[in-house]
């Protein structure tokens, strides 16, 4: 009983996970609209059996621009975080191992980034460099390496003191090995735990600076510039914001859950119940 | 007497505590010459805090000291990291008190002892799997277990596994910080009459650390008793327990059930009062001033230095002095 219960979230998140990556790579297995097809019968057309969320102001399906929108928002999303890891993991790492002056250092630098309002720099940024995908994924990375630095910093200090840590120091392991195969591997749980809240973050970020005007710009398809224009429309056709705002809400929530459960499936005082 | 392996010269460990601003020093070891010898077993008991497991650690290196030298061999230990450094890891290691957090849990045990053995180039690439497999065979597990994961495993197999991966680059000297401490006795038992067994077929020195004196007293040739980082009283195994010199070794030989109830009934229990001071402002003169029964003037003045008052036995009292 407890394990069924246990592999029904299980089920639920890889199905919506496979529905996401389909609609990522194969955006035409899902729909058989097209998301720049128009037609001028079905302007602002209400919700139906063909359109489920009904037409935007050109008549295009809006769920047909929702799911070819999340290709790149996967991208934004993903390729932040992984950006933020692959700076993130091995600073948290020497800061946590080494500790000291260079402890100090990147401690220092990535609590002055975490103090800083991530919208007013992704404003600065995109104002100077101007908005692209690449401009976004640089300035969510550069926004959640303090948070993996820190995670993993900790995660290192803790691990260090522990006896198989010090074992391979007394038998001369080189300390990159160390780091890499009896530390890193470790944090492996908190850092399944962190990564889908980043991504949550990641999703609600790029629909807020692409509502702005800072992000993705139309006629690129995200779920934020799919909102910008939306809005538009929210007396005329009140279920087109609607379903764009409703179904980033949706992946936000869907995603903070999914991190939850990570925690409670890595933790193992919850996992003995 | 047998050859000098570890030859300990006036070392000292401090640690710095930086507190409000202000720079705080604890002297974690102060001032402590010993030496080991060849395929001996040396104890190091003391209470919580005497810094006997940082003795063990500076030892063998892992521990950076303040000052002082420690020679192994009559070779100066190198600084951490160098060529040298990564030869002598293969001649000097330690178990650590806690088998639960001693292996990585993320690697099979097969892995785990493989480790010291890739890491140092012991044998060719296709004998590592029978070398690791005569590795369990000798602290005495199942051939089966290498592929399985530490958490499948009791804390008595776990540290007999960490004994395995200690002794697969041929030590010259493992250090046993209070190995025993988190297995119940008849698990301990075995793992004493291992080592003892181990320690017989290879030419091996132990430096065993703790606090359960029965124990130490059962598997150590020479015993160091430390309080707050200082010796106290060193000497070999039977002198000392027989002849404890310095009241805080006899008070800590009085404290230890005597297992033979008539005899039990007849000690006079004299216990120690109060705790281990504060090592951040130690007291003044002899260290152990505030909890000896035996403290004059003197004691409050100037510290005690470790004389020899008989063959093999060291003491640091102002009272031994005077006989």
């Amino acid at each position: 009983m407890t394990i069924k219960l246990m592999k029904l979230p299980i089920i639920i998140f890889s199905t919506l996970g496979l529905l996401t990556l389909i609609s990522a790579i194969f955006p035409q297995f899902l729909t058989p609209y097209h998301p720049d097809e128009i037609d001028v019968t079905a302007l602002l057309q209400k919700p139906s059996w063909s359109h489920p969320f009904g037409c935007d102001e050109l008549g295009t399906d809006v769920l047909a621009r929702i799911i070819y929108g999340t290709r790149l928002e996967l991208m934004v999303c993903l390729g932040s975080v992984a950006l933020a890891s692959i700076f993130g993991i091995p600073c948290g790492l020497v800061a946590g191992y080494f500790g000291g002056k260079i402890d100090w250092i990147l401690t220092v630098i990535a609590d002055s980034i975490l103090s800083f309002p991530i919208i007013l720099f992704a404003v600065l940024i995109v104002a100077s460099l101007g908005a692209s995908v690449l401009t976004l994924v640089g300035v969510l990375a550069f926004a959640f390496i303090p948070r993996i630095f820190r995670l993993i910093r900790g995660q290192t200090q803790i691990i260090s003191s522990l006896g198989y840590v010090r074992s391979a120091e007394a038998m001369g392991v080189k300390t990159v090995k160390i780091l890499f195969m009896h530390i890193l591997p470790n944090t492996i749980g908190p850092l399944m735990v962190i990564v889908p809240q980043l991504m949550a973050i990641a999703v609600l970020i790029e629909a807020g600076l692409s509502f702005i005007g800072l992000g993705i710009q139309p006629p690129q398809i995200s779920w934020g510039s799919l909102l910008l224009v939306s809005k538009n429309y929210y007396v005329a056709a009140p279920w087109y914001p609607l379903a764009v705002g409703g179904v980033t809400t949706l992946a936000a929530a869907v995603l903070v859950f999914a991190g939850d459960l990570a925690g409670a499936a890595v933790n193992p005082l919850r996992r003995l119940k | 007497m047998s050859e000098i392996i570890l030859d300990i010269k006036k070392i000292s460990v401090n640690f710095n505590k930086m507190f409000f601003g202000r720079s705080q020093t604890i002297k974690a070891i102060d001032n402590v010459s010993l030496q080991i010898f060849n395929s001996e077993t040396f104890g190091i008991v003391g209470e919580s805090g005497s810094g006997k497991s940082t003795l063990g650690n500076a030892m063998i290196g892992l521990q950076t000291i303040t000052s002082g030298e420690i020679f192994y061999k009559e070779i100066a230990l190198p600084l951490s990291g160098t060529k040298d450094w990564v030869r002598l890891r293969r001649q000097l290691q330690i178990i650590f008190q806690d088998p639960f957090t001693s292996l990585n849990p993320r690697r099979t045990i097969g892995q785990s002892l493989a480790e010291p053995i890739i890491t140092h180039n012991l044998c060719s690439k296709n004998d590592v799997t029978s070398k690791v497999l005569s590795l369990l065979d000798q602290v005495g597990l199942n051939s089966n277990m290498a592929e399985r994961y530490p958490n499948a495993f009791s804390g008595g197999q776990l540290q007999r596994i960490c004994i395995a991966r200690a002794l697969a680059a041929q030590p010259q000297l493992i250090i046993c910080d209070e190995i025993t401490s988190a297995l119940d006795v008849s698990t301990q038992a075995q793992i004493i009459s291992l080592l003892k067994d181990l320690k017989l077929k290879q030419d091996l020195s132990l430096v065993f650390i703790s606090h359960d004196l029965g124990l130490v007293r059962n598997i150590a040739d020479r015993i160091l008793v430390m309080y707050l980082g200082r010796i106290v009283e060193i000497g070999s195994s039977d002198i000392i327990f027989s002849n404890p010199k310095h009241p805080y070794t006899q008070a800590l030989i009085n404290a230890a059930p005597i297992p033979e109830p008539s005899r039990e009934a007849a000690r006079i229990k004299t216990p120690l009062f109060g705790e281990i001071p504060d090592p951040q402002n130690p007291p003044s003169g002899c260290f152990f001033r505030t909890r000896c029964n035996q403290v004059h003037d003197r004691c409050l003045v100037e510290t005690p230095e470790l004389k020899q008052v008989k063959q093999g036995q060291f003491v640091s009292c102002h009272n031994t002095e005077a006989h």
